[in-house]
């Protein structure tokens, strides 16, 4: 092959991020961009929050198309590597070879089959999860004619989803093996949305052990756990993420669910990785996955430097920055979670729902602003000094 | 290339300004929209009108040809 050839798989924003960040820093070969999904790069934190709320059309989420000048192959995904011979199999059949490649193929949802010891589900019917574009708009549409919702899990998505049930009018339960919703945010943001979630008439039900799904067909609509038998017109399972990882046979590119990366991306040679499917690994430990928006981006950019400039790029370094909204509150978050530690109140009040908020702690510290507009810029600086914000 | 903000949809999480400095501002004020400092982009600002837009969380910013 003469000229380089950048190939992506995947083509969410981490892919086409690692793309644009490559030809801006310089990189002048060929890009093909492979992505599993017929519809261009979309803002996937919005589908369980305003998509799913509003009557907002799909376009309504989608972003800007790929600037730099690239192939795209939509609807077709990677099927095999061969890391010897630089090469990709795609679902059409396909090898292309590249000269460097960004694995960018992100997570599917979790589904209950994947949890070991939660009861795997034997029939033939459909779970319900949300993930994608598609699956956000099947949901909005059957919960347009439900009057009750089901939903296992009470992560981010899951109350997301249950907030926004409850706000159409549905009788809405959450499942979850915590006794408060959201517990990755730490305890006191954790505690607050709980209350408003309970006010709301959120229907919040503890559960211990494996649940228990009975065999069928068609949609799910009855879930056995040690609380008792629940039932609704629709059941979601909200239990987090798998890393697309299938595709790789080899098992130095998986090792712990995940795909290893140093501070440049680079998994193994001319081959990077970023977004939902990799683990930093430091001098210290192997990082678990990240899979959140920032993470995606601060990840994809310097991976596409590293392609451009090699070891002279600029390192990965994460910046933790999260988002939610749910029962009338709008968190953001710049540092680590969980918030723990002492919590020291800058502005407003937690308990009344809005405000500024700092915990310390042993990694470093979290800023959070609860119903309250501050940009990411700001809120970092109120955070970490372990976070500073990288120039560029 | 045109750029303009979609009504109503901006939230203030500042990802456009911390992308592409050179084309979003967030105000003092953190309850009002980001400035856009540029609506008929020059060539030379495209690439960085498009990497702010397709940060934002909402899609609040609409881009034209």
């Amino acid at each position: 092959m003469s000229r380089s050839h950048l190939v992506v798989v995947g083509a969410s924003i981490a892919g086409v991020t690692a793309a644009e960040s490559a030809r801006t820093a310089g990189f002048d070969g060929r890009i093909t961009l492979v992505g599993a999904e017929a519809h261009p790069a979309y803002t996937r934190p919005a589908l369980s929050k305003a998509l799913l709320r509003g009557h907002q059309s799909a376009e309504t989420v989608l972003l800007p198309p790929i600037d730099a000048e690239a192939e795209t192959r939509p609807g077709v995904t990677a099927t095999a590597l061969d890391a010897e011979r630089r090469r990709v199999a795609l679902s059409d059949g396909e090898w292309i070879e590249y000269s460097e490649l960004v694995i960018a193929t992100g997570a599917r949802a979790r589904t209950l089959s994947d949890l070991t010891g939660t009861g795997a589900r034997t029939g033939e019917g459909k779970e319900r999860t949300l993930r994608s574009l598609d699956d956000a708009l099947e949901l909005r549409l059957a919960l347009g004619s439900a009057a009750s919702v089901l939903i296992i899990g009470g992560g981010f998505v899951g109350t997301e989803v249950a907030s926004a049930c409850l706000e159409a009018g549905l009788r809405t339960e959450v499942l979850t093996l915590d006794s408060r919703l959201v517990p990755q945010l730490g305890d006191d943001l954790a505690e607050l949305v709980t209350r408003r979630a309970i006010a709301a008439g959120l229907r919040l039900t503890r559960v211990a052990g494996p649940l228990e799904v009975p065999p069928g067909q068609g949609d799910l609509h009855v879930v056995r756990s040690s609380a008792g038998q629940h039932e609704a017109d629709i059941v979601l399972t909200a239990v987090g993420d798998q890393p697309n990882l299938d595709w790789l046979a080899s098992a130095t590119m998986r090792r712990g669910g995940g795909i290893v990366v140093d501070e440049h991306c680079l998994a193994a040679p001319h081959i990077f990785a970023v977004g939902d499917v990799a683990r930093l690994i430091t001098s210290r430990r192997v990082a678990a996955r990240t899979p959140f928006w920032n993470a995606a981006l601060d990840q994809a950019r310097a991976a596409g430097e590293a392609i451009a400039r090699g070891r002279a790029a600029a390192p990965y370094q994460s910046r933790p920055y999260f988002w939610t909204e749910a029962f009338g509150l709008a968190i953001n978050i710049a540092g680590p979670i969980p918030a723990s530690g002492r919590l020291e109140t800058l502005e407003g009040d937690l308990a009344a729902g809005s405000g500024l908020f700092r915990w310390s702690n042993g990694h470093g510290r979290t800023a959070a602003a609860v119903n309250h507009r501050l940009p990411i810029r700001k809120l970092r600086a109120l955070a970490s000094s372990l976070a500073q914000p990288r120039k560029g | 290339m045109k750029l303009s903000l979609q009504a109503g949809r901006c939230e203030g999480y500042g990802l456009c300004e911390e992308a592409a400095p050179r084309v979003y501002r967030l105000p003092e004020s953190d309850n009002e929209d980001v400035e856009l400092l540029v609506t008929d982009v020059p060539p030379e600002l495209e690439v960085d009108a498009s990497a702010g837009a397709r940060v934002c969380p909402v899609a609040a910013i609409l881009l034209t040809r």
